[in-house]
């Protein structure tokens, strides 16, 4: 089963239940070794210097950006980039090396926050599933079926049907397209802990469940939880994106790759560079994470290579 | 009520489909020179060459038409988009037709027609001679089954053409009767005199379709079309959803064959794609295109763009019964502080003229001495200072943009953008919010917004339909979404309904267009021009002002 | 075994009854009101009304739910609030042209990921690993649409190779069969429609295939290099097969069974690909088919859509559990 487990989180792809349980189990604390491990891959050092590159710029955006992201001037639009504008301008006379540098702001939310979102949640699912079993359990992995069945874009279009377009909803939507893969890991976490020693020993004394979970639980079921939280942050900025670019996304006039790439996608046989800097910047935003979250997978399990 | 825009009055389809006509394509044309030396007519301005290898063969393809988005009928009853109008206009023939290149009428299926002198009763002398294209004569019963199917409906389904609220209001609704006198003879009879009846009937949804067909096909007519008209869908293969819909001419037409044998629909959703495709020949005829596709295409000399125009006004709505917007000042002041002529050069290229009023320039009350808001930020500045606004206390609201493009405004929500840098400008927060169209409609019928934007095409020309449509207190969550009421205007309004004479008219609606504007419910923005984008191979093509083209005489080398 | 595979079967029942209530509740959660959006921006209340009513729009909820399950029950979902039309029989017309997109785009995947996978595997730490896996890399961390945009500026703008936009060349007449474009070309012997639905399904196909490409590379080489460290390798190498026999016969027929597998679950992915695939190179498809229909609330399409999609979903999800159950007999459920 490893080999399905080593690429398909970083896909970001649906799982079937067996496959991520089976991901859970394989429990390690070697968090030490790990930590050594990870300074060794050079790959992953690369995508860690880019992600604290990303956030620098999101921090320091303001003073990085030449020009403002929003004020527009029709007398300087879509202009070729030139020595002023070094990545060209938009239909509204907009800088876009300003607005790629501040739109770095909204990746960074649009990638983190539904992430958060899905691990609070589906942490929360995954200890009751895991723990109360029975109903509870049954209860909560047919939803995770249901979520599951639908193509994440089409589960997408839904919520923010629902909810109205923006960037808060975005972030809802894509996090609850995230919830059911952090409840069956934290599951199958729990369902391999729960018999150990350690745990029955905690019950026999009469902790409570919910000390019981976390204190004896979730901290020995971290290491998967952490891999499928940083894979999946480039995952939810690429989904974000898809959203904007079909028009459900942030609101104008935001700085926005994925509303960025939707205005170039429609001023694309002349103005090229309005859609290609965007779409370059979260290729390789969306890359660091990827490499970063391989690099933190292989250290956390050497069993896989 | 009444109007063509229903295509665009249905949430999606219009002809500009969302993510898809938003589309303008900028930089300035920098290579015509280079289009020009250069052979095969492949060429695009822009920044260099653009090849041409794609240009496959299209002699004997007949007419090539780009269109944004699917021709949702080819049952005139049924269809609801601006694309469906137009290809409905060429397949089936109403009694009455506009002529070419206006809004005027001409016989169509009637030859002829009287009009009784209490304006009761119409009188339609039918063409003789005319079949359908699936063979049948038509003749008066022809004209009952029709009618009789708006009506009554179609029984047995749930799409029961009387619920189309269109076919209610400008037809059936307003005729008490149609009765057979022979069979070259038909009386619609009124319960009370209306005179826009006739051009009513010009609406390309009055196409009379088969009797036969009706009866057989109910409403799956739509896939089954048989009209009288110029074009016929020759078999079911000819047409793929979404893609491409081929009519071939109709060699017994009665108005004369058509000069093209084939006219096909191809659906190109980006703007920027239906420039390419007229650039290098894929396509003859390019509608929809944005502003700055237009401006690209005047540069190419194998192009001409074909405009007139236009019915229409764009503009900006405040509800005026919610604060802040029941003060004039704030109203005023977001008036004064938008650039009306930037956005014309800047947005759309000179596609649009930037507005005095209310009524555009095309419509016969138009008022070319109306005093209206020039671009003053000092003023609006100024204004609002008056009502209580300042750096520290700023206005602040929430602004409802539409997403779809529209016929008034090709820009669609990059107008919204613009709008709201210039408010920045002077101090003012605009937040926007931008709606799906469907939901954008609903929640401003149901008074859940403080501004947004808006716009009207109109339906017949006459000014009752924009002011009063727009701007009359028994249009109140109809199509006066900005729940404008001012006592003396509503007067005046009424009154004009009533008069006949022009003259009066239009002195009544200067007076209460002037008073409108000074209310300023709306931020005036502009008109917008009615462009399409032809080859020069092609020759006769003329615009209708209402948006739909007769493709008969139209020919092409 | 059999008891997995029944209780796995048993199992789908309360998924898809949970599916068909999930999309009639999100269905009710959609703002916005069909009847207003058939009627238009200059229709009456009254009108608005008399088209509810029509509809059945303003019927109680338990007996639109009755109604909706039953539709659902007998695949019979009506017609189109926007066409008119019988909801199946478009459906088939835009899933042809989808399906056949995602396949055209899994056989590329296929082809170009499994030989990634296996140089890759075989030549591990050298220059071929490392540039396959960052081809694989680059893959799955680059957004679909921006790949398409990219390629329709390069090829089909600048070059000209690849029409920009549609799925057959105007004027090509083509008789449908099952809606694949290049299928039914193949199926009828037009030979110029072939050419031309080729033409413009080769640049869409490929930018879809991407995800799925870097996915089966990446999972051709883990899998080869398990293989190949397996006892029987080693048998078969020192009993003197060459390398090059030894991967071919033994190591990437075992390898192979995970990623076959796999492929099974990238379907959500891919359609999701291929319905932005579909937005970027203006194909008619599922995709257009279904946002426009959330535009235009037009509920009998969104149900029959996602409701087929999320069944189609369950019993592939369901047939990969099974598959991989039975062909890997290390696995033991209970």
């Amino acid at each position: 089963m490893a080999q399905r487990d080593e690429s398909l989180p970083a896909i970001g792809y649906r799982l079937s239940a067996p496959a991520l349980e089976q991901t859970a189990r394989r429990q390690t604390s070697l968090w030490g070794d790990a930590a050594r491990r990870l300074r060794h891959d050079k790959a992953a050092v690369a995508g860690l210097a880019i992600i604290v590159v990303l956030i620098l710029v999101a921090i320091f955006a303001p003073a990085i950006a030449p020009h403002s992201p929003t004020d527009q001037s029709f007398i300087n639009k879509l202009k070729a980039p030139s020595r002023n504008y070094p990545l060209g301008t938009d239909e509204f006379g907009r800088d876009t090396l300003s607005r790629v540098v501040y739109g770095s702001r909204v990746a960074l939310r649009v990638g983190l926050l539904p992430v958060v979102f899905a691990l609070i949640l589906g942490v929360a699912a995954g200890l009751a599933a895991g723990y109360y079993g029975g109903a509870t359990d049954q209860f909560i992995m047919r939803l995770t079926d249901i979520l599951l069945a639908f193509p994440w874009l089409l589960l997408a279009i839904g919520i923010v049907a629902i909810l109205g377009p923006g960037i808060n909803n975005v972030i809802i939507a894509v996090g609850i397209i995230y919830v059911p893969a952090f409840a069956r890991i934290v599951r199958g976490s729990v369902l391999s802990i729960k018999e150990k020693e350690y745990v029955e020993a905690a019950r026999a004394i009469g902790q409570p469940d919910l000390q019981i979970m976390t204190r004896h639980i979730l901290s020995n079921a971290w290491a998967p939880i952490i891999v499928q939280a940083t894979l999946s942050v480039g995952q939810a900025i690429i989904y974000a994106a898809g959203l904007s670019f079909i028009g459900l996304g942030t609101q104008p006039p935001a700085a926005d790759w994925g509303v960025m790439l939707k205005s170039g996608h429609e001023f694309l046989r002349d103005s090229p560079w309005m859609g290609v800097f965007p779409g370059l910047a979260i290729l390789v935003t969306v890359l660091a994470f990827n490499l970063f979250g391989d690099g933190l997978r292989d250290a956390l399990d050497p069993r896989i290579r | 009520m009444a109007n063509q825009d229903r295509a665009q009055a249905q949430g999606f389809p219009t002809r500009l489909d969302r993510r898809a006509l938003l589309k303008r394509s900028g930089v300035v044309a920098a290579a015509p020179a280079l289009a020009a030396a250069l052979p095969g007519a492949a060429m695009a301005a822009g920044g260099g060459a653009v090849s041409s290898r794609w240009v496959r063969a299209q002699e004997g393809t007949g007419l090539l038409v780009g269109i944004s988005t699917d021709i949702d009928h080819l049952d005139p009853r049924q269809a609801n988009t601006q694309e469906a109008y137009f290809a409905n206009a060429n397949v089936y023939d109403c009694l009455v037709l506009y002529e070419l290149g206006s809004a005027n009428l001409r016989p169509g299926l009637a030859e002829s027609w009287d009009i009784s002198e209490d304006g009761l009763t119409y009188t339609f002398h039918l063409r003789q001679g005319v079949t359908y294209h699936d063979g049948t004569p038509f003749n008066a019963d022809a004209v009952i089954t029709w009618y009789n199917s708006i009506k009554e409906g179609t029984p047995g389904s749930q799409f029961d053409a009387t619920k189309m609220p269109y076919m209610a209001g400008f037809l059936t609704d307003l005729v008490s009767e149609v009765a057979k006198v022979d069979d070259a003879t038909v009386t619609f009879t009124l319960p009370k005199p209306f005179s826009p009846l006739l051009a009513n009937l010009a609406i390309p949804i009055f196409g009379v379709p088969s009797p036969k067909a009706i009866q057989q096909y109910a409403l799956d007519l739509s896939v089954n079309p048989s009209g009288t008209g110029a074009f016929m869908l020759a078999s079911p293969d000819d047409w793929t959803r979404d893609s491409q819909l081929t009519l071939t001419a109709n060699p017994n037409y009665w108005g004369g064959a058509p000069s093209v044998g084939k006219v096909v629909f191809k659906v190109g959703p980006e703007s920027s794609t239906r420039l390419q495709q007229v650039e290098t020949g894929e396509i003859d005829i390019a509608l929809f295109l944005t502003p700055d596709d237009v401006k690209k295409a005047r540069d190419n000399a194998d192009l001409q763009v074909v405009e007139d125009a236009g019915l229409n006004t764009n503009n900006v709505e405040f509800n005026v019964r919610k604060e802040p917007f029941t003060s004039k000042e704030v109203r005023q002041a977001l008036n004064y502080a938008v650039n009306k002529e930037e956005l014309s050069q800047g947005l759309y290229d000179g596609g649009m003229v930037a507005a005095g009023g209310v009524l555009p320039p095309s419509d016969w009350a138009y008022n070319p001495e109306l005093k209206s808001y020039p671009f003053d930020s000092a003023k609006a500045k100024e204004l609002l200072t008056t009502a209580g606004y300042s750096e520290a206390n700023p206005l602040k609201f929430t602004f409802m943009v539409y997403t779809v493009a529209r016929g008034y405004n090709p820009a669609g929500d990059r107008l919204g953008t613009a709008i709201q840098e210039y408010w920045k400008q002077v101090g003012v927060e605009a937040e926007i919010q931008t709606e799906e169209w469907t939901q954008y409609r609903a929640d401003r019928r149901a008074d859940k917004f403080q501004v947004s934007l808006s716009g009207w095409q109109g339906d017949n020309g006459d000014p009752d339909n924009f002011l009063y449509a727009l701007l009359g207190k028994a249009n109140w969550g109809g199509a006066n979404t900005s729940w404008y009421d001012n006592p003396e205007v509503e007067a005046l309004l009424l009154q004009a309904q009533e008069i006949s004479d022009q003259a009066q008219r239009t002195e009544l609606y200067h007076q209460a267009e002037q008073m409108i504007v000074d209310d300023a419910p709306w931020v005036f923005l502009g008109y917008q021009k009615h462009q399409v984008v032809v080859r020069t191979t092609v020759t006769d093509f003329q615009l209708q002002p209402t948006y739909i083209y007769y493709l008969a005489g139209v020919k092409k080398a | 075994m059999t008891r997995y595979i029944l209780r796995r079967l048993v199992l789908v029942v309360p998924t898809l009854i949970g599916i068909l209530t999930a999309v009639f509740v999100l269905l009710q959660l959609i703002p916005g009101d069909p009847a207003i959006a058939l009627a238009g921006e200059k229709a009456t209340a009254q009108q608005i009304e008399k088209i509810r009513e029509a509809y059945g729009l303003n019927r109680p909820m338990p007996v639109q739910y009755a109604y909706f399950v039953k539709s659902a029950v007998t695949l019979d979902f009506g017609r189109s609030l926007r066409t008119h039309q019988p909801v199946g029989k478009e459906l088939r017309q835009f899933f042809g042209a989808t399906i056949e997109l995602s396949l055209a785009a899994l056989i590329i995947a296929l082809l170009v990921g499994i030989p990634l996978g296996v140089v890759a595997a075989t030549r591990r730490n050298t220059a071929l690993d490392y540039g396959s896996m960052i081809v694989a890399l680059l893959g799955i961390s680059m957004p679909v649409y921006w790949a398409g945009i990219v390629l329709i500026y390069l090829l089909s703008f600048r070059l000209g190779i690849f029409p920009i936009a549609g799925i057959l060349d105007s004027g090509i007449k083509l008789r449908h069969i099952t809606y694949g474009y290049v299928t039914d070309s193949i199926l009828t012997g037009n030979w110029p429609a072939l050419r031309s639905s080729l033409n413009h399904l080769l640049l869409p196909a490929f930018v879809l295939s991407t995800i799925p490409m870097a996915i089966v590379a990446r999972m051709t080489r883990s899998s080869m290099l398990e293989v190949l460290g397996q006892d029987y390798l080693r048998t078969a190498r020192a009993k003197g097969l060459r390398e090059r026999l030894v991967v071919a016969r033994h190591a990437l027929k075992n390898a192979l069974i995970p990623v076959v597998t796999v492929i099974g679950l990238q379907f959500g992915g891919l359609l999701s690909g291929a319905f932005l695939t579909e937005t970027v190179f203006a194909r008619p498809g599922v995709g257009r088919y279904v946002v426009t229909a959330i535009g235009a609330r037009d509920y009998p399409v969104i149900q029959a859509v996602v409701l087929l999609i999320a069944i189609l979903f369950v019993l592939i999800n369901l047939a990969v559990d099974l598959i991989y159950a039975f062909l890997d007999p290390r696995i033991h459920y209970g």
